[in-house]
């Protein structure tokens, strides 16, 4: 049932993630086409063309994301905790799949949003710069604040961003969840427990984080270097998987309690 | 085995009790009319035998079973709101409801929707309430299922096409199946009912078959209704 549950989602979300990735692209395009046309004359209409086209293009990249993490948060919302909870909440299916099909559905389109944005500013900067020039500026450019990255430090970054992911939109789940078991100002309450629960990470991950500093030795006892020591960059990144992951299973395990017993639909 | 029983059914909303205590039975092959002023508890009882409500204490079961995934194949439920998707079209609900239940029979839900001269492409956007009320009826009542929970099925539509969803109903249903009809209209369902049950505020003041009734108190369910439920003036 899980699968016809993804089915059903991945239709009633594609309608509008598929039509924001063609705008990424589209937007991409225009970027690039004005960014040459700008170059080759000298124009004071291309110059304006070439100044929106950048600002389109900002605001369609930093739009998809909000489009991404907004949509699937009011997924939730409409879909479980409005009338249209009636129909989802007799279907004969368990709770646990109601939440898997809609955090599955959320992480897919998450990653398909950072490789689309990815692919916009690919398309919107092909042919426009050197990339060899740019790679080796960029990578001067961390070698000088960060010192030698090891080699595992962008692979465990990408695993944190991905976990991070899936524990806040569980954190919002749980949040929606608990704010619409009471029977009036659902969304007030809701939208509290958003910022409460958020505050509660944040203390956390800071206390946790402090333990990593002061465990870190090089960065207190070591050598006074102008480079963050590694072993610090990695504690910090493995340690935002691990607490990312608790949360997620906290906030999961929340959720699936208050659909099962503390539901009220209005 | 009785389809449907509470015992002892409480359900409280704070320190109101929606259900006080509740006993009842609904046996297999039965229209059973939930008969009850607003506020009597008619809804907070069919929101509990469909999982939507965890009860405060007692128990219902369905075929023996607490609500749950396996109780949710055996029941079809109308609420009293409308919970179609309303970016949908009518061909999409249709494909939902084929995919998640096996009892649902595609075939009568179409000849219905001709019937009622609802176009199969018309998104649910675009329906008057009136519409909406009628697909969402015809998709419940498509399904085989053993148990049908109606919740105020008729309270939103004209004259005629609550004969035809009553029609529906009744033409619907096979002998092991029986169909829990809550409304305050008692005129326009009398006619179908094997059974009544009166509830009010909380309690069950009534239970009993519509034969009874016109052969020990010599009058119909509506002119008994109005006398139970008669507000002192």
């Amino acid at each position: 049932m899980l699968s016809k549950l993804l089915k059903h989602e991945y239709r009633a979300t594609a309608r509008i993630m598929l039509p924001i990735y063609v705008l990424v692209v589209g937007a991409a395009l225009l970027f690039n086409v004005f960014m040459r046309l700008a170059d080759r004359y000298e124009n004071v209409a291309l110059e304006i063309f070439r100044v929106t086209s950048i600002s389109i293009f900002a605001i369609t990249l930093i739009g998809s994301f909000v489009v991404t993490a907004g949509l699937m948060v009011f997924r939730f919302y409409k879909n479980y905790m409005t009338d249209e909870g009636y129909l989802m909440f007799t279907l004969p299916v368990s709770v646990p799949q109601l939440i898997w099909s809609k955090l599955i559905v959320a992480m897919t389109w998450t990653v398909v949003t950072v490789l689309a944005a990815a692919l916009g500013v690919f398309l919107g900067c092909l042919g426009l710069f050197d990339w060899n020039e740019v790679l080796s500026d960029l990578s001067m450019f961390y070698s000088q604040i960060l010192g030698e990255l090891p080699a595992s430090y962008l692979p465990l970054m990408a695993v944190n961003m991905f976990v991070s992911s899936v524990s806040f939109f569980l954190l919002v789940y749980a949040a929606i969840s608990l704010g619409h078991g009471f029977a009036n100002r659902k969304i007030l309450l809701s939208v509290v427990f958003f910022f409460a629960f958020n505050a509660g990470v944040r203390t956390i991950s800071s206390i946790f984080s402090i333990f990593i500093a002061v465990f870190s030795e090089d960065l207190f006892f070591g050598d006074v270097t102008d480079v963050i020591p590694s072993s610090y960059l990695l504690g910090t990144q493995l340690l935002g998987i691990g607490l990312n992951l608790v949360f997620a299973v906290v906030f999961y395990i929340v959720t699936r309690l208050l659909l099962k017993k503390r539901l009220n639909l209005q | 085995m009785a389809l449907l029983e509470c015992k002892q059914l409480t359900k409280n909303y704070g320190n109101n009790p929606a259900l006080d205590h509740v006993d009842l039975t609904i046996e297999p092959g039965r229209i059973v009319g939930l008969l009850g002023p607003n506020g009597s508890g008619k809804t907070t009882l069919i929101k509990i035998a469909n999982g939507l409500l965890v009860p405060t204490s007692g128990t219902l079961t369905i075929d023996g079973m607490a609500p749950g995934q396996e109780t949710k194949k055996l029941v079809s439920y109308l609420p009293e709101r409308t919970y179609l998707s309303t970016w949908m079209n009518v061909v999409q609900l249709l494909d939902f409801f084929c995919d998640f239940y096996p009892d649902f029979d595609r075939a009568a839900a179409e000849h219905m929707l001709t019937a009622l001269e609802i176009s199969p492409n018309l998104r649910i956007k675009q329906m008057s309430k009136g519409t909406r009320e009628k697909v969402q009826l015809i998709l419940v009542m498509s399904r085989k299922a053993r148990l049908y929970l109606l919740d105020e099925p008729i309270g939103g539509v004209d004259p005629a096409t609550r004969d035809y969803i009553i029609r529906t109903i009744i033409s619907n249903y096979n002998e092991q199946a029986s169909v829990l009809i809550s409304t305050h209209l008692i005129a326009d369902v009398e006619n179908v009912l094997d059974d009544v049950i009166f509830i009010n505020k909380g309690h069950v003041v009534l239970q009993s078959s519509v034969d009874e009734i016109r052969a020990e108190k010599n009058c119909s369910v509506d002119e008994l209704f109005r006398e139970v439920f008669r507000y002192a003036v």
